[in-house]
Formats: structure tokens, C-alpha cells, sequence
């Protein structure tokens, strides 16, 4: 049995890059209903060392860009009339690590927002 | 780790002026922060893609990605999958990570967030004097946005969570179930055709479909094994048939005169087609033959002396039982066209030879009759003869060998090493 993969990218320029962001653990939210977008988070780069932060509820996270050692596919399944194939969709090349232990933020709680 | 009781974590959306709070709250200095700040959300359910699948890639993978080229998953319910390009084969095993893998279309690294623009924007702020900054007590960060323009997001949605991923290794085609769909229909000759059970004939697609491999291994592979194809069908000869078709051509070697590096290819075709189907002289013109000279513009030919040698030597070897050696060798000798030379050493692989019996003995065996099972396949090895050379056990045991582990490495796991006579030889890891 073989299974097709289609490598063909229509878009310009070339297959497109995405990233991973890798975290510790897992990311839980407390809302219920599952209809809407959810916020995670915000993610910003210092200008200083291009080091990645992302402020996850009352966490901070310091990261780092990291090339991957391997670069990886993002495969897409693709069921037609029975028939399975997969489409490549992207490479990725580099993620965004954070791998230390998230801190705390520690605020007043008039600043609340 | 992330469970924010604030409402508005909920949001489907951040506003600069939330992010800007955020920033300030989370003790970050903006103007240490690069231009843009990406929210990263999970999308609506409609928009999370759970057939996606992750897999890593070697350079040569990714290249054939970035073409565009095909690939292609191969195997049937009871094999391990392999992933082959158009001439590679790839092992694909499945791996885990306890990190959260979120995958993010579209994310800007660094670079592509922008600089700073502090600078610029402070000298703003200086000279707008008129701005209203009654507000600014709520900030208790020593630092003012007012005046700044509002702070730039940009909503990057994750398209799903990774906990596994895909791992590939570059691996041997396997190849050895060719043969198996194969054997039921070897081709006997004409006449032998109405015994051949149809619905087992397989062509070309069939048999892609079935073994995991590239197409140019493959291709290879049927080169290898001499595979010919006849009415869209790929078919092994019987080896008498072999033999029969081998023995007509050789034939003519004598009855034209010819010198053995001026074989003619037409003259060989002509005379035999009455005998032979054309596609299964011409295969086996190619496999038996090279190109010698080019004279007058004709190519002339000359048999692979090594390959006619051993075929004829399989031939004479094929009863059951031991010869002996001298006599077996004497016999070999006249079989082969006058010209080639037969050599001892070109039994290797096919025969073995007792030279400590009276009288010395030889036997035919092949590597294509020993189990596939790698251990089984030693226990045969082994107690067939006890003790073997590297050159004498190579033959039998190189099908398993790869880039990583060689025939040697393979020696030393599956089987010990002593010095006899000044020579290397390996014999049963576990004697009895």
C-alpha cells in the first residue's frame, strides 16, 4: 500500500515556514465554551539579546530562539473518497524555547487590569 | 500553568491598551521590547487542524520538499511504514516529547518584529506639550506612554498542539519480498505458460505497491535480481530455463568464431528468436554482457566472464550433495566458453569448499536459500562451518549490513573472533 504525499506548494514563495512555540507542560484554560478564539498570551522579543518573552497569565516566561536541529514538516491527512493522503504544508526550522521555570508575577492589585 | 481568573484572559482578542497594561504589570520595560508584540491565541475550533502531523527532516528531505517533489508513505498493515523519495528509503518511527508542541503559522521571529523606536518617540512626547496627562497616575511604571502610539499586535493563532512527532532514518530498501511475489510465476518457457496461475502474474504498479522502496531502488533491485518483463508482467527465470537460454547463446560464441570481446548483439538476437521471446534474449543480453569495442561503428560485446563462470558453476552444483574438488573444478573448466578462465574464488558466495576432508570437498550454497531471519541465519552459517573468514562469510551475511553497521560490526555482534592460522575467523557466539 502507498500513501501520496504532495509536495506542491502553490504559494511564491516557496513552501511557507511556521514555528513552534515549545513550552513546559500544558496549557490549560478555564473557559468552558470551546465556540470563540482564546487569548493565551502575549509574546514579545528584547531588543537587546532578541530573546523571547511571553507573559501567560500571572507567568512570565523567558525563552530563546532556537534553530532546530532537524528541520520539520507540518504534514497535512487529506481524506478523499476513502483515499488518504497527506499534503506538506510547511517546514519549520526554528522554535521559540522556553524551557526555564516560569515566575510569578507579583502585583498590587490595583493594578489589575 | 496558565489559568488566569482575570476575564479578560478569556478575550478573543487583546487591545494595545491591554497589552500595554499587561507589559507594565508584568514589570517589562517596553522600551526594552521590539516593535510588535504577537498574541498567541487558540483559534476558534473550526480553525484548529487536527490531521496535521509533524516530522523531521534530513537535508535531503527537506530539499525534496522545498522542489516539491513526491513522496510517498509505503507499507501494508502488518509493516513498519517507511517513507521513500524518488530514489531513498526512510525509516519512519514515532516519537514523544512531554514539552507542548504549539505549532504557529505564521509567527515573526526576532528579526522580523521591528526595532525600537524609544528614541524617536520620546523626542515626540517632549515637544507635545498640549498632551493631556492627567491620566498618567495610573501608570506606576517611571515610564510614560503618553504621546506613544498605540502598541502594535499582531494575533497569531496556534493550529494545534504537538505531543508526538515523526522521526525518520535513512534505511535499506526491503527488498526481499520481491522475490517471494515473484517465485510462483518464474517464467519456464513457452510451452510451460499454460501452468502459470494468471491472477499472480504482477505488473509494474502491483509490485510498487507492495514493496518498500524508492522507484530507482527498486528499479535496481529488478536489474539486480534479473527481472524481465514480458506482456507487461515482471518475471524471474527458471533457472533450467536460464540455464537453456544462457547455453544457446554461449553456443554461438563457437559456431560464428567469434573472439570473446567482439559478441555481436543483432547477430545473437536474429539467431535466437525463433527459440526465445526478444524481451527475455535482450534482458538477458544486458545482464550477461558489457560493451567491449566500438568497430566501424558497430558495438560488439563481451560476457561478464565472472557471472557466466558462477551461473555455469551453480549449474554443475545444483545436485544435492558434495563433489570433489578437483573433479568439480576439472568439470567447471570445460563448461565455460574456451577463453574464460574459471577461479576458485568465484565461489564465493555460491559454494563452499572442505579442503580438510580426503578428499577435498565443495558443495553449493547460497545465500538466496539461507533464512532471512538474521540470527536463524547464523545458526545455519555456523553449523554448516564452524569457522569462517570475513571474506568467506561476507557473501552470506552483506544483505544486512548499512552505512552504520557494517559486515564487520555485524560480525562482531553476532558472532566471535579468533585468530586461527594467523587469519582472522569468527564462529558461534555461544558454542555448545
Amino acid at each position: 500500500m502507498q500513501i501520496y504525499v504532495n509536495c506542491k506548494n502553490e504559494s511564491e514563495g516557496g513552501i511557507p515556514e511556521w514555528a513552534i512555540v515549545e513550552l513546559q507542560g500544558l496549557i490549560q484554560t478555564k473557559k468552558q465554551e470551546n465556540s470563540s478564539a482564546t487569548v493565551v498570551g502575549d509574546m514579545h522579543y528584547f531588543n537587546r539579546n532578541r530573546h523571547p518573552v511571553l507573559v501567560l497569565g500571572h507567568h512570565i516566561l523567558n525563552g530563546k530562539e532556537v534553530k532546530l536541529e532537524h528541520p520539520m514538516a507540518v504534514f497535512e491527512k487529506i481524506v478523499i473518497e476513502d483515499r488518504t493522503s497527506y499534503k506538506v504544508r510547511a517546514v519549520v526550522k526554528k522554535k521559540i524555547l522556553f524551557k526555564s521555570r516560569p515566575k510569578p508575577i507579583i502585583s498590587n492589585v490595583s493594578d489589575k487590569v | 500553568m496558565c489559568d488566569n481568573p482575570d476575564t479578560m484572559e478569556y478575550g478573543e482578542f487583546r487591545t494595545p491598551e491591554e497589552v500595554r497594561k499587561i507589559i507594565k504589570t508584568a514589570k517589562l520595560q517596553e522600551s526594552e521590547l521590539t516593535e510588535i508584540t504577537q498574541v498567541l491565541r487558540f483559534p476558534e475550533p473550526a480553525k484548529q487542524n487536527n490531521n496535521l502531523r509533524l516530522m523531521l527532516l534530513d537535508d535531503v528531505l527537506l530539499k525534496e520538499i522545498e522542489a516539491g517533489n513526491e513522496l510517498l508513505f509505503k507499507g501494508d498493515q502488518d509493516e513498519n511504514v517507511v517513507l521513500c523519495t524518488n530514489n531513498k528509503t526512510y525509516d519512519v518511527k514515532e516519537a514523544e516529547t512531554s514539552n507542548s508542541l504549539l505549532l504557529v503559522p505564521e509567527l515573526l521571529f526576532a528579526a522580523s518584529t521591528g526595532l525600537d523606536e524609544t528614541l524617536a518617540n520620546n523626542s515626540m512626547e517632549d515637544s507635545d506639550t498640549s498632551f493631556d496627562k492627567s491620566n498618567s497616575s495610573l501608570n506606576k511604571s517611571t515610564e510614560s506612554d503618553d504621546g506613544k502610539p498605540p502598541r502594535k499586535l499582531e494575533h497569531k493563532d496556534i493550529i494545534n498542539t504537538f505531543f508526538t512527532y515523526y522521526e525518520v532514518k535513512p534505511c535499506k530498501p526491503r527488498l526481499t519480498k520481491l522475490r517471494k511475489l515473484l517465485d510462483p510465476t518464474r517464467y519456464q518457457g513457452q510451452e510451460l505458460e499454460y501452468a502459470i496461475d494468471k491472477s499472480k502474474l504482477l505488473n509494474y504498479d502491483a509490485i510498487f505497491d507492495k514493496i518498500q522502496a524508492s522507484k530507482r531502488e527498486l528499479l535496481e533491485e529488478f536489474e539486480k535480481i534479473q527481472t524481465i518483463e514480458i506482456d507487461g508482467f515482471y518475471r524471474l527465470l527458471e533457472f533450467d530455463y536460464e540455464f537453456r537460454v544462457l547455453s544457446y547463446m554461449l553456443d554461438l560464441i563457437d559456431e560464428n568464431s567469434w573472439l570473446l570481446d567482439r559478441i555481436s548483439k543483432e547477430v545473437t538476437i536474429d539467431s535466437l528468436k525463433e527459440l526465445v521471446p526478444i524481451p527475455i534474449l535482450e534482458a538477458m543480453f544486458r545482464f550477461y554482457t558489457t560493451e567491449s569495442v566500438l568497430e566501424d561503428g558497430v558495438q560488439y560485446y563481451q560476457y561478464k566472464e565472472d557471472k557466466v563462470c558462477k551461473f555455469l558453476a551453480r549449474v554443475l552444483l545444483k545436485s544435492a550433495g558434495k563433489f570433489n574438488l578437483v573433479e568439480f573444478l576439472q568439470a567447471w573448466r570445460y563448461s565455460v566458453p574456451e577463453g574464460m578462465i574459471t577461479d576458485e574464488s568465484m565461489l564465493s558466495g555460491i559454494a563452499l569448499v572442505d579442503k580438510t576432508s580426503t578428499p577435498k570437498v565443495v558443495w553449493g550454497f547460497a545465500e538466496s536459500d539461507l533464512p532471512e531471519e538474521i540470527n536463524e541465519r547464523f545458526k545455519i552459517l555456523f553449523q554448516t562451518k564452524p569457522k569462517w573468514s570475513v571474506d568467506q562469510i561476507s557473501p552470506y551475511i552483506e544483505c544486512y549490513a548499512t552505512e552504520k553497521l557494517n559486515v564487520n560490526a555485524l560480525l562482531t555482534k553476532y558472532a566471535r573472533a579468533s585468530t586461527q592460522d594467523g587469519i582472522r575467523v569468527f564462529s558461534a557466539k555461544h558454542m555448545k
